[in-house]
């Protein structure tokens, strides 16, 4: 075979360009930290991180969600609380009330004291969170119940909070769960409680009805609790995911560090004994030898 | 024996060892000119002498060296298979950079490209199901729409772009075809008909470069005629002959023939690569986009004309359903139902509750959906990817075959240093001889000349 300056050189060009094109690929992944940077450096790994990339949105996305529903039901549970400790208040002067019957001055003072208490626990009725009312269902008004006759004004829809694709948590608490039925509502029972405190006359029978009030408030607040607690489980198990989502999509897009470096190494050497051949090689001819 | 013959044997020598020191000196001076086929004189006995003096009766002895010519070293077949492979890398490399074009038009995985602008959009969905009621939510959900629009429509006029640009490419590759076949039909005329190896060689270079610069853009193939012509032809039909060539033509979307209008079938070359770009690429990706623009469309506006807004209002319009390609869609202008520049006729809600975010959150779950916009985004991704690394890697295959054949080339007709100068030393020896001889001839001639006639004295 003949061989010809041409060739090679033509063939030592070819050659240690596709030495350099190596070297800068290696250099440039280390460089950037992504081993992905236009979709043919690894279709199926692209595609692979765009569906991961999707999946984080909306895992953060769910996350965001449940941060919200355990804000809004520490809302309702500590309104909750305070509306049962001043159940048990109104329970007491009831007691205080059968126990002092003689006295109307004294019945008179706390059936003015159930009335006061009957409006604070209509104004945590109407607690707002972010413009709308807690317990109006999904009215998205700022009230829930009317100020002075105590009528319900929202609905008995369950604001619902996603969690996942499937699942679902009720955030929002309607006020009849709370305050009983619209057909004798709390406020109601206060009111007639009230007059029979100043009357003296079917105590008994409005105390019953307070404590099937008490009781409904006390279950809904228990289910509070339990949505909660099961609103934090799932807080865990998203950041888990999250945590394992960017886990994976890195593996997938970013450079292995340890891995280039050694490509680089490797590619290195092989430039330089490539530059170091053509050197040489290009150098010597017959015209070295003749005189 | 006849001296006068001697010494004329001699400097047929001399004439022949310069005209191969010449030729030599010509083959190093052109050593790294591209194209340049080494030269060689052919040298042949000389013709036999008539019948000679007195002593060699019947015996006829040679007259010498003759030169046949300066012929170049060249293969046809060796140069014809390295304009084919000039033409596929020339294929492939042109396609391979249309591919690349794409790619840098969705430049996936990003933080900037529309699977993260789609993101964002479903993200913000989420976040007005969360505040139903809140007007900035709402703003910062259309905002992120038009995000979504510009980016589709941006890639949308990109491809489109990628088609003009390469029809005005295909339209200057076209040119200089003409200009080509216009000057190869040229030099057929100046060295058709003559004979080979009179010097003309510098022509044949020339042709034979062109001829590989016509392949490149065309993937033309061309034989060499009896008279020394060479003919071309392109999908099977005569591109030139001798000194008569055809013009081409390049239209919107092929290449037709001047003269009769009709298309070169199968063109090859960067012109066969530039028709693919215009007719198959831009076009099928450009379709990719529209689907994904309409599957968009039409999945959000489907659930989203269900729910209600803020004033209880259902049957509002997100997206125009009129405009389902990448370069027509935009958020509903209707002046009655449209939420372009009405955030609050965003239909959060699956009653007419102000404080509910079903309807919202039912669209932001289509982030998950298996057949929504980011799978078919995603689809097309992937396409892409596998599309345009076969693309580069059929670059690089047709790259070696054309190093290969090159090399082919370069052993036959490659200038070669050493060889040259192992023959340079070789002619200066001949010719050295050859001086010789002629000293020999000369001292026999004074022998004749200065010792004859002189007998006795």
């Amino acid at each position: 075979m003949r061989v010809t300056t041409s060739m090679t050189r033509q063939t030592m060009v070819k050659d240690m360009n596709q030495n350099l094109r190596r070297l800068q690929e290696t250099q440039q992944q280390i460089a950037s930290g992504k081993r992905l940077t236009k979709p043919s450096d690894d279709p199926l790994n692209v595609a692979e991180a765009m569906r991961l990339r999707s999946q984080t949105r909306a895992t953060q996305m769910y996350q965001r969600h449940a941060a919200d529903a355990r804000g809004r039901l520490e809302i309702a549970d500590n309104t909750l609380n305070t509306v049962n400790t001043r159940l048990i208040r109104v329970r007491d002067l009831v007691l205080s009330a059968i126990n002092a019957s003689a006295d109307p001055g004294s019945r008179t003072a706390l059936a003015a004291e159930i009335t006061e208490i009957r409006s604070e626990l209509l104004g945590l009725a109407n607690s707002v969170l972010q413009g709308s009312a807690l317990f109006g269902g999904t009215i998205g008004a700022s009230q829930a119940y009317d100020a002075t006759t105590g009528a319900y004004l929202g609905n008995g829809q369950y604001e619902l909070r996603r969690l996942g694709p499937e699942a679902t948590v009720e955030v929002g608490v309607p006020g009849p769960d709370v305050f009983g039925p619209e057909t004798d509502n709390l406020f109601n029972i206060l009111n007639d409680l009230a007059a029979a405190v100043t009357t003296n006359t079917g105590i008994g029978a409005a105390t019953a009805r307070l404590d099937g009030a008490i009781e409904q408030a006390s279950l809904t607040h228990a289910a509070i609790g339990v949505r909660a607690r099961r609103v934090d489980a799932t807080m865990d198990r998203l950041e888990v995911q999250n945590f394992e989502l960017r886990n994976a999509l890195s593996i997938v897009e970013d450079t292995d560090i340890a891995a280039a470096s050694i490509d680089f190494a490797t590619r290195q050497a092989s430039y330089e004994a490539s530059l170091s051949v053509a050197a040489r090689s290009l150098q010597t001819s017959l015209l070295d030898y003749l005189r | 024996m006849n001296v006068i013959r001697a010494l004329n044997n001699a400097v047929s020598s001399l004439f022949a060892q310069q005209r191969r020191i010449e030729t030599i000196s010509h083959n190093i001076a052109n050593a790294n000119v591209e194209g340049y086929a080494r030269q060689d004189v052919r040298l042949a006995s000389g013709t036999v002498s008539g019948p000679g003096g007195w002593a060699s009766g019947t015996i006829r002895t040679g007259t010498g060296v003759r030169v046949l010519g300066v012929y170049r070293s060249t293969n046809e077949v060796y140069l014809a298979r390295a304009n084919t492979a000039a033409a596929n890398t020339s294929t492939a490399a042109s396609t391979a950079a249309s591919y690349a074009r794409i790619e840098q038009i969705f430049p996936e995985p990003s933080d900037f490209a529309l699977n993260e602008r789609l993101g964002q959009f479903w993200s913000s969905w989420s976040d007005v199901s969360v505040n139903p009621e809140v007007r900035e939510v709402r703003i910062a959900l259309l905002a992120n729409a038009n995000d979504v629009i510009d980016t589709l429509r941006a890639g949308a006029q990109q491809l489109t772009e990628l088609g003009i640009s390469t029809r005005d490419k295909l339209t200057n590759v076209v040119s200089q075809i003409n200009d080509l076949t216009g000057r190869i039909a040229e030099l057929n005329k100046n060295l058709g008909g003559l004979n080979r190896g009179l010097g003309e060689n510098h022509l044949a270079d020339e042709r034979d470069a062109l001829m590989t610069q016509l392949a490149k853009l065309t993937g033309a193939v061309s034989f060499h005629n009896e008279d020394g012509s060479l003919e071309i032809s392109a999908g099977g039909r005569v591109l030139v002959s001798g000194s008569a060539r055809f013009t081409l033509q390049a239209t919107a979307n092929s290449v037709i023939w001047a003269g009769d209008g009709n298309p070169v079938p199968s063109i090859g070359g960067e012109a066969g690569a530039l028709l693919d770009t215009i007719n198959n690429l831009v076009p099928r990706y450009t379709e990719m986009l529209d689907n994904v623009a309409a599957t968009l469309v039409s999945d959000v506006n489907t659930i989203h004309s269900a729910g209600f807004d803020l004033s209880g209002t259902t049957g509002r319009l997100f997206f125009d359903p009129a405009g389902v390609t990448a370069a027509t869609i935009s958020l509903s202008n209707d002046p009655v139902n449209g939420v372009a520049g009405s955030p609050e006729r965003v239909a959060a809600a699956a009653g007419p509750n102000r404080g509910d975010g079903t309807q919202a959150q039912q669209i932001a779950e289509l982030i998950n959906s298996a057949d929504g916009a980011d799978a078919e985004y995603r689809g097309m991704i992937s396409v892409l990817g596998i599309e345009s690394r076969s693309a580069s890697r059929r670059t690089d295959t047709a790259a070696a075959m054309l190093q290969a054949a090159q090399i082919t080339v370069a052993q036959e007709s490659g200038v070669s240093i050493d060889e040259e100068l192992t023959l340079m030393i070789e002619a200066q020896r001949a010719y050295a001889a050859a001086a010789r001889v002629i000293t020999v001839v000369d001292e026999l001639m004074a022998t004749l000349i200065e010792r004859t006639g002189i007998v006795g004295r």
